[in-house]
């Protein structure tokens, strides 16, 4: 087959190199369609346990045959398997240029969270490397009151202040109490414009505590572990190691980030321990690696979505089958 | 005479190919994850003299290819990944293995210098050096030396090598003013100065993680997961990389 491909090659392009351009890139464009196609067939090739539960569930078939997803029932997909605790939704659309832009597309957006949820992410970030997201946060957290993710989740602003909930709760002597012991969740939002520059600003605070000759909580060091904050912030950080304690590390929480960027294990001033991304669904007409924070992504599994306003379930789905084939090594 | 002629198309092939893809926007840095050695040498039945050994040694001859590919293409920085911190969990046989490989190529590359003089190649070795065993550190010093004048193409090998080692060990100094802590200071002291920003990555093996790799100089890249094994990526595939790395050019901008 490829003897016969390059022999075309040779054959096209030789007898009509001298003015053919359009006949080459005819030929670019057939090939690229080939390879788009080969990567659709192995995407749709990996097997494993949640392609047999996913085809008995009537509500999924519906959605399939409907071309949309709609709510699907929490708990219903993603069951055997690995499942990411995990993931990451990056928004690298072109078309996004404005905030409003990504108001149009909460309708997929809120689709897509309701699917991670039911595939048994634990904590969700959606990111936006542009920074239009905060343009978008009071409409996008409107939207998001307005849902049931089937968990009750509280909204944090910057720092972690406590800004709001879904579906109830009360925040009362510096904790959040969810209504009668009920699982919680967290949205974040965060003012910095990419994953790299929370680094930086890490590294800044870093630097101004040497200068002050203060002794960091944790300095960066030989000892690497990303989900130990590098630097905490002792000021103003109690509130918030508390309730990251026991969101985050009691194992019972779902999470929504809505944020321009993620907060994560680097932030200087917000000492919330975030898991690493396990699973990253990149939305756009291109396969680009998001500006998510470089530290927490060494292992995180990267996926083409496709343009957001395009994405199906089927490719959700796909997705998830080939996450919950691939097999983490860690270098051995 | 029949092998000649395969050959001769094989170039020509090679020749129109590269100037295709030419016509549209080139990658300037490549970053290669050369995954799946070990599985290729295991698919190949080859006789098994040590764990692994087979495989490597036909990634290495494969990465040869893949430079003389991106020097036609006019590609001026190629980083591959060859060995990282994390691999030395792996057998003790298979490490040093590897390692008698790694000296014994880079001993190849610092001693058959045509192939780097010819293309102007300056070859780097990038990683913690101090973890390595002392003839491969010092086949590695050989390689850099000899290459260190040429200017027109870089060769970036990481071996011992973690992407969180590198950012952490460019933070740790912690003597700089706040305000001079900057994304072009800190993109100056990683090991890939002075070309950080890499444009095209490009992972074997159908994997889709980047495995501690270039974390801070793949943000914002192009990226292409591929399911064949390293040692039968091609050039077919390369150029497939190339035209989505085309295609996907004003969005990356």
């Amino acid at each position: 087959m490829k003897s016969i491909k390059s022999l075309l090659c040779w054959v096209t392009s030789l007898a009509l190199y001298p003015g053919a351009l359009s006949i080459l890139k005819l030929w670019v464009a057939v090939h690229v369609i080939f390879e788009l196609q080969k990567r659709a067939m192995f995407l749709r090739s990996a097997k494993g346990p949640f392609l047999q539960v996913t085809s008995t569930s009537s509500s999924c078939q519906q959605a399939l045959a409907d071309d949309s997803f709609g709510s699907l029932p929490a708990g219903d997909v993603g069951k055997g398997g690995r499942t990411a605790g995990h993931v990451l939704l990056a928004l690298n659309d072109a078309s996004f240029t404005l905030p409003r832009h990504v108001e149009h597309e909460m309708v997929k957006l809120k689709s897509c969270i309701r699917w991670a949820f039911a595939s048994g992410a634990r904590i969700i970030s959606v990111y936006n490397m542009h920074g239009w997201l905060e343009g978008a946060k009071e409409s996008l957290m409107t939207a998001l009151q307005e849902e049931d993710f089937g968990i009750t989740t509280v909204l944090i602003g910057e720092n972690g202040r406590p800004v709001g909930w879904i579906r109830g709760g009360t925040f009362r002597e510096g904790r959040w109490d969810a209504k009668n012991g009920e699982e919680c969740g967290a949205i974040f939002f965060d003012d910095l414009d990419s994953g790299k520059q929370r680094l930086i600003q890490c590294a800044r605070e870093l630097c101004q505590d040497v200068k002050e000759s203060k002794e960091p909580c944790q300095r960066v060091g030989n000892q690497i572990d990303p989900g130990i904050p590098l630097v905490t912030n002792a000021c103003g950080a109690q509130i918030n190691a508390d309730f990251a304690q026991d969101i985050f590390e009691s194992g019972r929480a779902s999470a929504v980030g809505c944020l321009d960027t993620p907060p994560s294990a680097t932030s200087c001033s917000c000492s919330v321990r975030l898991p690493e991304p396990e699973m990253a669904i990149s939305f756009g007409p291109a396969f680009i690696l998001p500006d998510y924070n470089p530290w927490q992504t060494r292992l995180t599994e990267f996926f083409e979505g496709g343009e957001l306003k395009r994405v199906k379930l089927a490719d959700l789905e796909a997705i998830l089958l080939r996450f919950s084939s691939s097999e983490v090594r860690v270098g051995k | 005479m029949k092998k000649g002629v395969v050959r001769w198309s094989k170039r020509l092939a090679r020749f129109l190919v590269s100037r295709v893809l030419r016509c549209g926007p080139i990658p300037k840095h490549v970053a290669f994850i050369m995954d799946g050695n070990r599985r290729s040498g295991g698919s190949r039945r080859m006789k098994r003299l040590s764990e692994g050994q087979e495989g490597h040694a036909y990634g290495f001859l494969q990465l040869k290819e893949c430079l003389k590919w991106c020097l036609d293409l006019g590609i001026k920085v190629v980083t591959v990944y060859a060995f990282s911190l994390e691999n030395f969990k792996r057998s003790a046989v298979e490490v040093e293995t590897i390692m008698k490989l790694a000296e014994e190529k880079l001993n190849e590359l610092a001693e058959e210098r045509g192939f780097l003089d010819r293309h102007g190649i300056k070859v780097q070795i990038l990683g913690d050096l101090d973890v390595l065993p002392q003839h491969v550190k010092a086949a590695a010093c050989r390689a850099m030396k000899v290459s260190e004048h040429h200017e027109q193409a870089v060769l970036n090998i990481c071996i011992a090598y973690t992407s969180l080692a590198n950012m952490a060990e460019a933070v740790e100094d912690g003597t700089l003013k706040p305000d001079d802590v900057t994304d072009e200071l800190f993109s100056e002291s990683l090991y890939t100065r002075p070309v950080s920003q890499v444009d095209l990555l490009v992972r074997t093996s159908g994997e889709t993680r980047l495995s501690d790799f270039l974390l801070w100089q793949s943000a914002c890249a192009c990226v292409q997961f591929q399911p064949v094994l390293w040692p039968d990526f091609s050039l077919w595939h390369l150029a497939s990389a190339i035209l989505q790395y085309q295609r996907s050019f004003s969005d990356l901008q």
